[in-house]
C-alpha cells in the first residue's frame, strides 16, 4: 500500500526491493497459520496416531525451518484484538486462511492464550507432544495447556503490553506518552529506513501528525514537557518529533485550522529529515552517523556560511527525491529548504527576489531552536527552558521575525512548562501548565514542591500566578528560576511519574 | 454405531465449539436488524459496481448514493448509533458477517483493516454529503501518486466526519525491531521519561550567584520523586490565548502573504534542485519536465488555474539572481516552456473552454499567451473548442501574434481544419503571411474536404503569383464544386499564357463540361477568349449547327461563342450577329448572348470590365438585350 509516488525517478526501486521479500514473509506466515489451524482442528477430530496429522505435522516442521532460517531463531503467534501476528508483525489473510484463523482465534481463547511460540526448530515428537496436550485439554481431562510440559511449543497468556497499558489507562498522561513513544519509535525507523534504503512509510508520519493535532489541548503542556526527555534528544528522529510536537502546540494555541496544522506539523517532521539522505556528511565527519544526529548536522551548517545555498539545495533535492508529490509537500519542502541556514542567521538572501521565509518557516526554526537550546550539545549545557525561550524572545529580530517570536513566548510562556521556579514568596515550584492569562504570558500555573521554610511538599498546592489579591496586585511573582537538575528533578519524572 | 464412529462424532461435536457462531443466538430484534443492515451494504455494493462501470459522475450514480443513505436511515430510525466491526474481508455485526468481500484486491473492506480500522460506526443525523464523502473514500483510486502519505484513517479525518465515527487499532508495534535495545521500546521510553535526573552528570553552571545557605539545604532534599498527582492532572483544563486585534491582523497578514508566495517558493526551489544533481542530460531533462508536468497538473485538477499562470510567470524571471543570468537556469527555462508549448499540454489547460460559464477562462487566455510561439499551431487547433465567440477571438489574437516563423505548421491545419477555423487561419495567413507561406496556405487549404474552404483559400491567393499557383487553379477546374472552379476559372483568366489558354481550351472540349450550367460555361469561354486567340474554335462553334449536341445544347455553346467573341474584341463577328438578330427563328439563349457581344463591342473600357465582372460573379448578363448603344 506504501507508494513512493514515483515521478521523480527517486527511490521507487525500494518499494519492490522490499516488496519482494515480504511476499515471501506473507506467504510463510499464512501458510503457518493455516497448518496450525489443521493440526489443532485434525488432533481434535482423530487420534494423535490416525494418518490425517502426517502431513500436517512435516509442513509444519518444513515451515517452520524455513522461517527460522531466513527471519530469526523464534517464531511467535500472537493473538491480539483478536488479530494475529507472527513476530510483532500482522499476520496477510486471505479470504480462506482469514476463516481459517476466525476457527483459530476460538481456540486460542478456549485454551486462553494469547501466544503460541516455537523456541527452536521442530522435530515431530515436539507436534505431537503438544497435540497431546491439546487434546487432553479438549477432552476435559484436567488442566491448562500451560500446564504441561510442550517446550519447545509455548504457548501462554501473555499480559498486556505497556503500550496497552498506557493506552487503555484512564490518566491522560498515558496517552500522551504512549502517543509520543510510538511515534518517537516510528520517526527512527522512518529515518532508519531511509538511511538502509528501505522504503519509507509516509503514511505513518502523517498519522503520528495527525495524532499529535488530536490530542486533548488540555494536555498540549504534557507533550511540551515530553521534548525535555534527555536520553533520545540529539538524534534527528527526536528532534524531528519534538519540533513538530512544539509546532502543533504553538498552531494550535495560534488557532490554525486542523488542515494547516498538518501542514505545519509535517513541515516540521521533514524540515531536517534531508539530512539523513546526505553523502555530504560523511565527507566532513568521520562517524558514518553523523548525518543522523544534530551535533553533526549543525557542524556541517555553522561550518560552511559560503556553501550554505549549496547544502539548502541538496537537503531540499534530498526531500524531493524521498518521493510523492502533494500540495502539502509544496510548503514542506519550503520550509526544509528555509531553515538550512547557520544558527543565529537571519533567514535572508535564500531567493533571487526579494523573498521573506515563509510563516511556517519561522515557526519551525523556533520550536527547533528550543529543542535544540534544551539539549546538551558536546560540552555546551542544555538551557533551561526559560533560558532557551528568552533566547527566543531577545533576539531582536536578528533570527527570528520579531513579531512571531513575541507571539512564541506569549503562547508557549516566558517560563515554559518544566521550568523550576523560585516565588518570591520563597516557595520552590515547577511551572506546569501554558498561562492562563495571554497578556500575563510571564505568570503560568506552578506547582509547590518546596515551601518557604525549605521543606519538601509532598502534595504541594497548585498555584495561578496571574491571581491577583482585592487591591489588583499579583499575589505571587517568579523571583528568579532555577535548574531543576541540580535539585535531582527530571522533568520528565516530575510530569510522568 | 461403532465406537469409533460414535469417537469422531464426539468429537466432531467437541470442535463444533469453534465454528463461526449463526444467527440462532441472535434475538427476532437483531435478525431483523441484520438483514435491514445487509440490504444497506447490498446498496453499497451496487453504488460502488455502478461507480466502478460509469465513473464518479455519472448521473446513475446519484441514485445509487441516495438509495444508499436511505437504507441507512432506515437503520438509524431504529438506533441512534450502529457499530460495525472490520474484519480483513468482512464487515460484521452481532458477529455475522453483513458485507463481504474474499478478494484482498481493489477491496476496500481489505484496505480499512490493513490500515487499522476495526470499527466504523454510522450516527443519527448522517446527512448525503456526509454518506457520499465517506463512500468516495472507500472508493479511493490509491495508484494516485497524490495519495502517498494517505491511507483510510488520514483521509477520513481530513474529512472530519460528524456523523461517523471510527476506532484505529496503531501501530501493531511493527516499528520495534527485534533484537533492538531496550532503549528503543515503549517500555524503554517509559523507563527513561520516569528515570531519575542525575545532577553529578551536571557541569557546574556558570554565571549562577553562590551559594547561599538555603539553597544548599533545599539542594540536600531529595525531591527526586515530586511529581504531579492524579489530581492536578484532573484540574487541567485548555489554557486559552487570545491576541489583540492589532496582533491578529499582523497574523493574518503574514498568513496571506505567505501563502501567496508559496507557489514561486516552490519553483524556484525546484529549480534550483533539479538542476543540481549527476545525471546525463537526457535523464535530468525528463525529470524537469515530468516534474513540472506534476506540478501543473496538481494545479489544473484543484483548479488552481490562475496559481499555474502565475507560475509560468515566475519560472520565466527564474534565470538568476538580478543582473545575473545563469546558463543552465536559461535552459531548463527553454526546455519546461518547449515542453509546455507542445499539444499535451495546451490540450489539458484548454478543455473546459467549451464552457461559457469557466471561471478561469482568462487564466487559460493568459497561459496560452505565455507559452512559445511554436505552440500556434495547437492554440489553432484548440481555438473551434472555445463556446464563446469572444474567446474564440482571443484565441485567434493569440494566434495571430505568434504565427510569424510558424506559418507552415499552421497552414498545415488547413487541409483538415472545420470551416471557421480554416476562414479564420486564412484571413490570418492572408494579413501577416509572405506570398510564398499564403501560397503554401492555400495549396494546404484546397486539400479541405469542404468546399467553402476551398473557396475561401483560392480568394487569398495572391494575385501577384497567380502565374506560380496555376497548376494549382488548373487541377481547381476539375473541383466537384462550381464555385472552386468559377473562382478558378476567374483566377486563370488573369495569366494569359499560352499554357493556361490551352488548359482552359481543354476543360471546355472535355466531356464533364457540357454538363455545366450556362453560367459556368459562359466563364469559361471567357477566360479562353481573354488568354488567348480563341477565335477560330469561337466562329466555329458559333456557326455549327450542333452536330450530336442536343438543341439546348448547341445554344448553349453559340450563346458562349458569341459571348467569347465579343470579349475578344472580334469584331469581324459583327455582320454574324446581326443576321442571327435578323433570324425569324431565333434562339432566346443564343440572341442574348449576342446582344451581348455586341454591346460589349460598343461598350467602352469601363464599362467592358464591368461587364466582365457580371460574367464572373453574377449569374446572369447584365446589360444583355436592347441595351445596343445607339438603338
Amino acid at each position: 500500500m506504501t507508494d513512493t509516488g514515483g515521478g521523480f525517478g527517486s527511490l521507487d526501486f525500494l518499494q519492490e526491493l522490499s516488496g519482494g521479500q515480504d511476499e515471501r514473509f506473507i506467504e510463510l506466515t499464512r501458510s503457518l497459520t493455516n497448518t496450525l489451524y489443521v493440526l489443532l482442528r485434525s488432533a481434535g477430530m482423530h487420534d494423535l496416531e490416525n494418518d490425517a496429522l502426517i502431513r500436517p505435522s512435516e509442513t509444519m516442521k518444513a515451515l517452520v525451518s524455513e522461517f527460522m532460517e531466513t527471519y530469526g531463531d523464534q517464531l511467535h503467534i500472537s493473538l491480539i484484538d483478536g488479530n494475529f501476528f507472527i513476530n510483532g508483525r500482522l499476520i496477510r489473510l486471505d479470504f480462506s486462511s482469514y476463516e481459517n484463523t476466525r476457527y483459530l482465534r476460538r481456540i486460542f481463547e478456549f485454551l486462553k492464550i494469547n501466544e503460541f511460540s516455537i523456541l527452536e526448530r521442530l522435530e515431530t515428537e515436539h507436534i505431537k507432544r503438544f497435540l497431546r496436550a491439546f487434546s487432553d485439554v479438549l477432552q476435559g481431562a484436567g488442566g491448562k495447556i500451560t500446564d504441561f510440559a510442550t517446550l519447545p511449543i509455548r504457548v501462554r497468556m501473555r499480559g498486556i503490553s505497556e503500550v496497552d497499558e498506557l493506552r487503555l489507562s484512564a490518566d491522560p498522561r498515558h496517552h500522551v506518552l504512549e502517543v509520543y513513544a510510538t511515534g518517537l519509535l516510528m520517526l527512527r525507523q522512518f529515518v532508519n529506513d531511509l538511511r538502509k534504503g528501505r522504503a519509507p512509510r509516509h503514511a505513518k508520519v502523517k498519522r503520528l501528525c495527525l495524532q499529535l493535532i488530536d490530542l486533548d489541548e488540555r494536555y498540549d503542556n504534557l507533550l511540551v514537557v515530553l521534548i525535555h526527555l534527555e536520553a533520545y534528544k540529539g538524534n534527528l528522529f527526536c528532534h524531528m518529533l519534538n519540533t513538530g510536537v512544539m509546532s502543533i502546540v504553538f498552531g494550535r494555541r495560534m488557532g490554525l485550522s486542523r488542515n494547516k496544522l498538518v501542514d505545519l506539523g509535517m513541515a516540521a517532521f521533514h524540515h531536517d529529515l534531508g539530512w539523513a539522505l546526505l553523502g555530504t556528511l560523511q565527507d566532513q565527519l568521520e562517524d558514518e552517523n553523523a548525518a543522523l544526529s544534530m551535533s553533526g548536522i549543525n557542524y556541517v551548517r555553522n561550518q560552511s556560511a559560503a556553501e550554505m545555498d549549496e547544502i539548502r539545495v541538496q537537503v531540499a533535492r534530498a526531500l524531493v527525491r524521498l518521493g510523492g508529490f502533494n500540495e502539502l509537500v509544496l510548503n514542506r519542502l519550503i520550509v526544509a529548504y528555509e531553515c538550512q541556514i547557520p544558527e543565529n542567521a537571519p533567514p535572508a538572501g535564500l531567493y533571487y527576489g526579494e523573498i521573506d521565509a515563509s510563516f511556517m518557516t519561522h515557526v519551525v526554526r523556533m520550536a527547533s531552536t528550543y529543542d535544540e537550546l534544551t539539549t546538551q550539545r558536546g560540552s555546551l549545557r542544555a538551557l533551561r527552558p526559560d533560558q532557551a525561550m528568552r533566547r527566543i524572545l531577545d533576539d531582536g529580530g536578528n533570527t527570528y521575525e520579531e513579531f512571531l517570536a513575541k507571539i512564541f513566548a506569549n503562547a508557549i510562556g516566558l517560563y515554559p512548562v518544566g521550568t523550576m521556579v523560585e516565588l518570591d514568596s520563597g516557595d520552590l515550584g515547577m511551572v506546569i501548565n501554558l498561562p492562563s492569562d495571554p497578556i500575563h504570558f510571564n505568570r503560568p500555573q506552578v506547582k509547590l514542591i518546596v515551601d518557604q521554610a525549605g521543606r519538601r511538599l509532598e502534595n504541594g498546592a497548585v498555584f495561578d500566578l496571574s491571581e491577583t489579591n482585592r487591591g489588583g496586585g499579583f499575589i505571587r511573582s517568579v523571583e528568579r528560576t532555577l535548574d531543576c537538575r541540580e535539585y535531582g528533578v527530571s522533568i520528565t519524572r516530575f510530569f510522568f511519574d | 454405531m461403532t465406537s469409533g464412529q460414535h469417537t469422531q462424532g464426539h468429537a466432531r461435536d467437541i470442535m463444533s465449539q469453534f465454528e463461526d457462531p449463526n444467527e440462532d443466538h441472535l434475538d427476532a430484534g437483531q435478525r431483523a436488524l441484520l438483514e435491514k443492515t445487509k440490504t444497506a451494504f447490498n446498496e453499497l455494493e451496487k453504488l460502488t459496481k455502478n461507480v466502478a462501470l460509469y465513473g464518479r459522475n455519472h448521473p446513475s450514480v446519484g441514485r445509487f448514493r441516495e438509495r444508499f443513505l436511505d437504507t441507512i436511515s432506515v437503520l438509524l430510525q431504529e438506533l441512534e448509533r450502529i457499530e460495525f466491526l472490520i474484519g480483513p474481508y468482512e464487515f460484521t455485526l452481532f458477529e455475522q458477517a453483513v458485507y463481504q468481500n474474499p478478494s484482498p484486491e481493489d477491496n476496500f473492506i481489505y484496505q480499512l483493516y490493513l490500515d487499522g480500522v476495526r470499527h466504523i460506526s454510522f450516527e443519527r443525523g448522517l446527512e448525503q454529503d456526509e454518506l457520499d464523502r465517506f463512500v468516495d473514500i472507500l472508493m479511493t483510486d490509491w495508484d494516485d501518486p497524490t495519495l502517498f502519505e494517505d491511507d483510510m484513517v488520514t483521509l477520513m479525518w481530513t474529512e472530519n466526519f460528524q456523523h461517523i465515527q471510527y476506532v484505529v487499532v496503531d501501530s501493531f508495534n511493527e516499528d520495534i525491531i527485534a533484537g533492538d535495545e531496550h532503549i528503543y521500546t515503549v517500555p524503554g521510553v517509559v523507563e527513561n521519561v520516569r528515570a531519575k535526573s542525575d545532577p553529578s552528570t551536571l557541569a557546574p553552571s556558570q554565571n549562577e550567584p553562590a551559594e547561599g545557605g538555603r539553597s544548599a539545604r533545599i539542594k540536600a532534599l531529595d525531591l527526586s520523586s515530586t511529581s504531579l498527582t492524579q489530581s492536578d492532572v484532573a484540574g487541567f483544563s485548555e489554557q486559552p490565548f487570545a491576541m489583540d486585534e492589532e496582533e491578529f491582523l499582523a497574523l493574518k497578514a503574514m498568513l496571506t502573504t505567505t501563502g501567496r508566495e508559496t507557489l514561486e517558493k516552490f519553483i524556484e526551489i525546484l529549480f534550483k534542485v533539479q538542476l543540481t544533481g549527476d545525471e546525463d542530460e537526457s535523464t535530468r531533462q525528463g525529470r524537469i519536465t515530468g516534474l513540472f508536468d506534476q506540478i501543473s497538473a496538481l494545479l489544473l485538477k484543484t483548479e488552481r488555474v490562475g496559481e499555474l499562470e502565475r507560475l509560468l510567470r515566475k519560472i520565466r524571471r527564474l534565470t538568476g539572481p538580478k543582473g545575473q543570468r545563469i546558463p543552465a537556469n536559461v535552459e531548463a527555462i527553454a526546455l519546461i516552456f518547449r515542453h509546455w508549448s507542445e499539444m499535451e499540454f495546451i490540450e489539458r489547460v484548454t478543455t473546459q473552454l467549451g464552457d461559457p460559464h469557466y471561471r478561469f477562462t482568462p487564466s487559460v487566455l493568459a497561459i496560452c499567451g505565455l507559452l512559445n510561439n511554436t505552440a500556434v499551431p495547437y492554440l489553432a487547433q484548440i481555438a473551434s473548442r472555445a463556446s464563446r465567440p469572444d474567446v474564440r477571438q482571443q484565441i485567434f489574437d493569440l494566434v495571430r501574434e505568434k504565427i510569424p516563423g510558424h506559418e507552415r505548421e499552421v497552414s498545415l491545419l488547413l487541409g483538415t481544419a472545420n470551416r471557421g477555423l480554416a476562414q479564420e487561419l486564412l484571413r490570418i495567413l492572408s494579413k501577416l503571411g509572405s506570398a510564398t507561406q499564403l501560397g503554401y496556405a492555400v495549396h494546404q487549404a484546397m486539400r479541405n474536404v469542404d468546399g467553402a474552404v476551398r473557396l475561401q483559400a483560392l480568394t487569398v491567393l495572391p494575385q501577384g503569383e497567380l502565374q506560380r499557383h496555376q497548376e494549382l487553379l488548373f487541377n481547381a477546374l476539375q473541383d466537384t464544386e462550381k464555385g472552386v472552379r468559377s473562382k478558378a476559372i476567374h483566377l486563370l483568366a488573369r495569366v494569359r499564357t499560352p499554357q493556361t489558354h490551352e488548359r482552359i481550351m481543354e476543360s471546355i472540349r472535355g466531356k464533364v463540361f457540357t454538363e455545366y450550367e450556362l453560367d459556368e460555361k459562359r466563364r469559361y469561354y471567357t477566360a479562353a477568349a481573354l488568354t488567348g486567340d480563341a477565335s477560330p474554335f469561337l466562329f466555329e462553334k458559333f456557326n455549327a449547327s450542333g452536330g450530336l449536341l442536343s438543341r439546348r445544347a448547341n445554344e448553349q455553346v453559340r450563346h458562349c461563342a458569341a459571348v467569347a467573341l465579343g470579349v475578344g474584341l472580334h469584331r469581324q463577328a459583327v455582320p454574324l450577329f446581326e443576321k442571327e438578330l435578323k433570324r425569324r427563328l431565333r434562339s432566346d439563349v443564343v440572341v442574348e448572348g449576342v446582344e451581348w457581344a455586341l454591346n460589349h463591342l460598343e461598350g467602352d473600357r469601363e464599362e467592358r470590365t464591368r461587364q466582365l465582372y457580371d460574367i464572373f460573379f453574377a449569374n446572369s448578363l447584365a446589360s444583355g438585350r436592347g441595351e445596343r448603344p445607339n438603338d
